[in-house]
């Protein structure tokens, strides 16, 4: 193997101690994604059983379940990083581990910041025409 | 931090030999926990701050049904409060989790510890951990809920 001919700059010893710990937070991972995922086909299917309100609204949820499985194929596949580092020990999983979970909590901060800036939005809108009415 | 914390408890031992870091991983591990860290503190901040408007909210709702003239908390309001306390106390639990593993990632990037990413790691593990017990007791209440108001 070609790495075992580099020097490594974080000890092997601590290494070991991060592949024990992801050894137990992979699992954890699968599971919040593989909910998060049925949650979202649930609300999907929920929506196509019984739609409620506008065209508008039906988009809306759409993305925001879209978004809700996109973030939480980001988590599984963390997960299964996570999980190969676990039983494989190669740096390059655990590069890429951290490379999904710097994905997901960016999509997901993202997503926080984007509904924060339109709730502030619509509620100065909401004041500005009860003002006028 | 406790040491046992820090110590794996498993005592299996890997199957296969860790592979070393070499520097330009290291730098590439480097730049992406240096990007999750900022969003993890953002995140962090919002929940703490969404937990206290919803203890506020919660305290509001709860002082107007005690001390309103005519009107007295009953059972259910009771629960209502409880229950917003509750998860104001996970959420603000939540926000510290991810304010503590931001740090952690900010001291091991800035001291180029090992401790630190051993504990940003760990702290990462319990996030993950508490949200899945969360997530599943929260399962198991609404499943309870259902059946408790379908049998009506």
């Amino acid at each position: 193997m070609q790495t075992d001919q580099v020097s490594s700059t974080i000890s092997i010893q601590t290494l070991d101690e991060i592949r024990k710990v992801l050894r137990k937070t992979w699992g954890w991972l699968a599971f919040l994604a593989v909910i998060s995922i049925g949650q979202a086909v649930f609300s999907i299917v929920f929506l196509f059983i019984r739609p409620q309100g506008g065209i508008l609204a039906i988009l809306i949820e759409l993305a925001s379940s879209a978004l809700g499985i996109a973030l939480a194929v980001f988590l599984f596949q963390a997960s299964q990083r996570a999980k190969r580092y676990a039983e494989s020990g190669t740096a390059d999983e655990l590069t890429a581990y951290h490379g999904k979970l710097k994905i997901y909590f960016t999509l997901t901060g993202l997503l926080v910041l984007i509904s924060l800036v339109v709730a502030v939005l619509m509620g100065l809108i909401g004041t500005f025409t009860g003002y006028r009415g | 931090m406790k040491e046992t914390d820090l110590k794996a408890t498993s005592p299996q031992e890997s199957p296969q030999p860790t592979g070393p870091l070499s520097v330009g991983r290291k730098g590439n591990l480097d730049i992406k926990i240096n990007g999750t860290r900022g969003w993890m503190s953002f995140l962090g901040i919002v929940i703490i701050v969404s937990g206290a408007f919803t203890a506020l909210a919660t305290l509001l709702t709860g002082l107007m049904s005690v001390w309103l003239p005519g009107t007295s908390p009953g059972f259910w309001a009771w629960v209502l409060i409880v229950s917003g306390f509750i998860i104001c106390a996970v959420a603000v639990f939540f926000g510290v989790l991810l304010l503590q593993s931001s740090s952690h990632a900010k001291k091991y990037l800035s001291q180029d510890s090992e401790t630190e990413l051993l504990k940003y790691h760990v702290k990462m593990r319990i996030f993950f951990q508490v949200t899945g017990i969360i997530t599943i007791i929260g399962l198991s209440m609404g499943l309870i809920l259902i059946m408790a108001f379908s049998g009506r």
